[in-house]
């Protein structure tokens, strides 16, 4: 499955005493390296330096190294995109996120933010963190195998 | 200037080290943010305060990419 993972689910695994924990889902893909591709736009990239200390922020690219996560620039994508998902109603910066998950052909964006669900009409699925491993069977427990 | 334009060469090693090894890196990251404990700019914010956070930050790049516009 190709997942784009919004820059909230990095940065909550960072915070502290947040239920559900955040860092299951870093730990469930990191569990299942093979299942799915992770896809990040610059845009995510740059939203998690700006709200992390820079030593969080150096493991967090790290991470994404480690994961082999793409990494799309802004231009690659299509610039007639965003202007399709602000007149769906998303707000500038999050019809950015949209366009790039359509532009890299994703399968479902994992974002806690509440703008993105309930939506019709997107070619990808949102789905909270908790939603998405629930569906592949990995909720209430560790994600270890 | 963010570390991945700065150190492209360094990500293209990791990349190219063995799965077992880039996942055994990858968990020993997770565990470690465990140890440090939340980081300083996360005190106190639930998971609704990051996503606001992250959505003023998302909203503030948006208008930044459109001032930059030619």
């Amino acid at each position: 499955m190709r997942l784009v993972l919004d820059s909230n689910e990095y940065i909550g695994a960072y915070g502290e005493n947040l239920e559900p924990r955040p860092a299951r889902l870093l730990e469930y893909l990191v569990a299942h390296p093979r299942l799915h591709e992770v896809v990040v736009s610059r845009t995510i990239v740059e939203e998690v330096r700006r709200n992390l200390s820079e030593d969080r922020y150096k493991q967090f690219w790290i991470f994404l190294a480690l994961l082999d996560v793409e990494i799309v620039e802004d231009w690659e994508i299509p610039h007639t995109l965003p202007t399709k998902y602000q007149a769906m109603g998303l707000k500038t910066g999050d019809a950015s996120i949209a366009s790039c998950a359509e532009a890299v052909q994703a399968d479902v964006v994992i974002t806690e933010n509440r703008d993105f669900h309930g939506r019709s009409g997107l070619p990808f699925r949102p789905l909270r963190a908790e939603e998405f491993l629930k569906e592949q069977g990995a909720s209430g427990q560790p994600a270890g195998g | 200037m963010i570390m991945s334009d700065a150190r492209p060469e360094f990500a293209a090693e990791l990349r190219k080290l063995p799965l077992e090894e880039r996942m055994r890196r990858a968990r020993a990251i997770l565990d470690q943010i465990k140890v440090d404990g939340p980081d300083p700019k996360l005190r106190g914010k639930s998971m609704e305060d990051i996503v606001q956070m992250v959505k003023r930050t998302r909203e503030e790049m948006a208008k930044e990419r459109l001032a930059a516009r030619p």
